[in-house]
């Protein structure tokens, strides 16, 4: 796991738990008020999408796991790209481009021990998106067999549906990289 | 991780059979998922509950419940050993209160050793990928047959289904594939 994120060319120090966990909560909160503002706007009519992008860069700038870029190292253990053309100028300008040390695998190669805290991250993940998918799966039973119970719901069940399609989609993406930055210990403490 | 010989009165020792026993099951849950695509179809065609009640849908239910646990890995059987186990369950604790234990003692069977942890962690993993590509291919399909879903909407419930089957039986499928043979017990 990568001790620090660059945010507009700044580097954070993210050696802390506690700072990897306030992370965490952030980009979950910014999601809710993403959801909440979209469905108030559009009612997730043509906007849903920009959920799953936000979702990505996510991933890219500050979770990494599935993507490169961000704390948690590839899982794939894969090298990222190499591109021969210098960052673009919008990157430079912005400052969100990470460059890689060349020849250092230890920035994108897990170790024994981080291959199984992967591995273990996945099989939590597994029983949360398990629930996750429960829930779509009862509410879509229970308003074919009893209709009636449905009715308090102040919300159209297409809607209903893809609202938490989205939230699914949002865990699966993200939920491995939040459980193992919430878990891993400060790491200053982890070297002494 | 492979906590009983046979299964059905089929041997688990041999992959091969293993493998057998997969097929049939994803062949099972496909039977059950054609069964609940048209007790749901039926669901959405009649506008009132139907006269016979309740039993199909408790039924359905049931099928599902017991696919749920049938491969192991949640609860105590099937052939794979419970994920969670850490201690022993109530009746292997009630077999030990009675001297019925033989000649292991309680938790003994269930608890995972060092290599069953790693292989379910690993077994998690390589499912987690093939849900995710799942769940992401699930907008895709509902930008493009969205007005067809729209109007279709026995088809969620059973997707569902099908989904829940998948999430939480993949690893179970995946080690019971993976597992080298073994030796069988005398």
């Amino acid at each position: 796991m990568n001790a620090e994120v660059v945010v507009l060319g700044r580097r954070i120090s993210m050696a802390r738990q506690t700072r990897r966990r306030a992370l965490v909560v952030v980009i979950y909160a910014a999601f809710s008020m993403l959801l909440a503002v979209l469905w108030i706007l559009t009612g997730w009519r043509g906007t849903g999408a920009w959920v799953i992008w936000a979702a990505i860069l996510a991933c890219r700038f500050f979770l990494g796991g599935y993507y490169a870029g961000g704390l948690v190292k590839p899982f794939n253990g894969k090298a990222p790209k190499e591109h021969q053309m210098p960052p673009s100028l919008l990157a430079l300008k912005l400052r969100v481009y990470q460059p890689v040390p060349a020849g250092e695998d230890s920035a994108y190669r897990n170790d024994e021990r981080e291959l199984h805290q992967r591995d273990h991250a996945h099989y939590l993940a597994f029983q949360a998106v398990g629930v996750a998918v429960c829930v779509p799966m009862f509410i879509a039973s229970m308003r074919l067999i009893r209709p009636s119970l449905m009715s308090w719901i102040p919300m159209p069940p297409d809607a209903m549906y893809y609202g938490l399609t989205l939230v699914t989609i949002i865990l699966f993406l993200t939920l491995p990289q939040a459980i193992l930055l919430w878990t891993e210990p400060d790491m200053e403490e982890a070297q002494s | 991780m492979i906590c009983r010989p046979t299964y059905f009165g089929i041997s688990l020792a041999g992959r091969r059979n293993r493998r057998w026993l997969v097929i049939f099951y994803w062949l099972i849950v496909l039977f059950v998922a054609a069964g609940a695509v048209s007790w749901f179809r039926y669901l959405a065609n009649r506008t009132e509950y139907p006269h016979f009640g309740p039993i199909p849908a408790i039924f359905a239910a049931l099928c599902a419940v017991w696919l749920l646990t049938a491969l192991g890995g949640m609860g105590r059987k099937g052939p794979i050993s419970n994920f969670e186990a850490t201690s022993p369950s109530w009746t292997e604790l009630w077999r030990a209160a009675r001297g019925w234990h033989g000649r292991k003692m309680p938790g003994e069977e269930t608890a995972l050793d060092e290599r069953d942890i790693r292989l379910c962690n690993a077994a998690h993993y390589e499912a987690y990928k093939v849900v995710r590509f799942i769940a992401l291919s699930v907008p895709v399909l509902i930008v493009l047959f969205g007005t067809i879903l729209r109007k279709q909407i026995w088809l969620a419930p059973s997707v569902g289904l099908v989904l829940l089957l998948v999430v939480f039986n993949l690893p179970q499928t995946l080690i019971l594939w993976w597992e080298p043979d073994m030796e069988e017990k005398d």
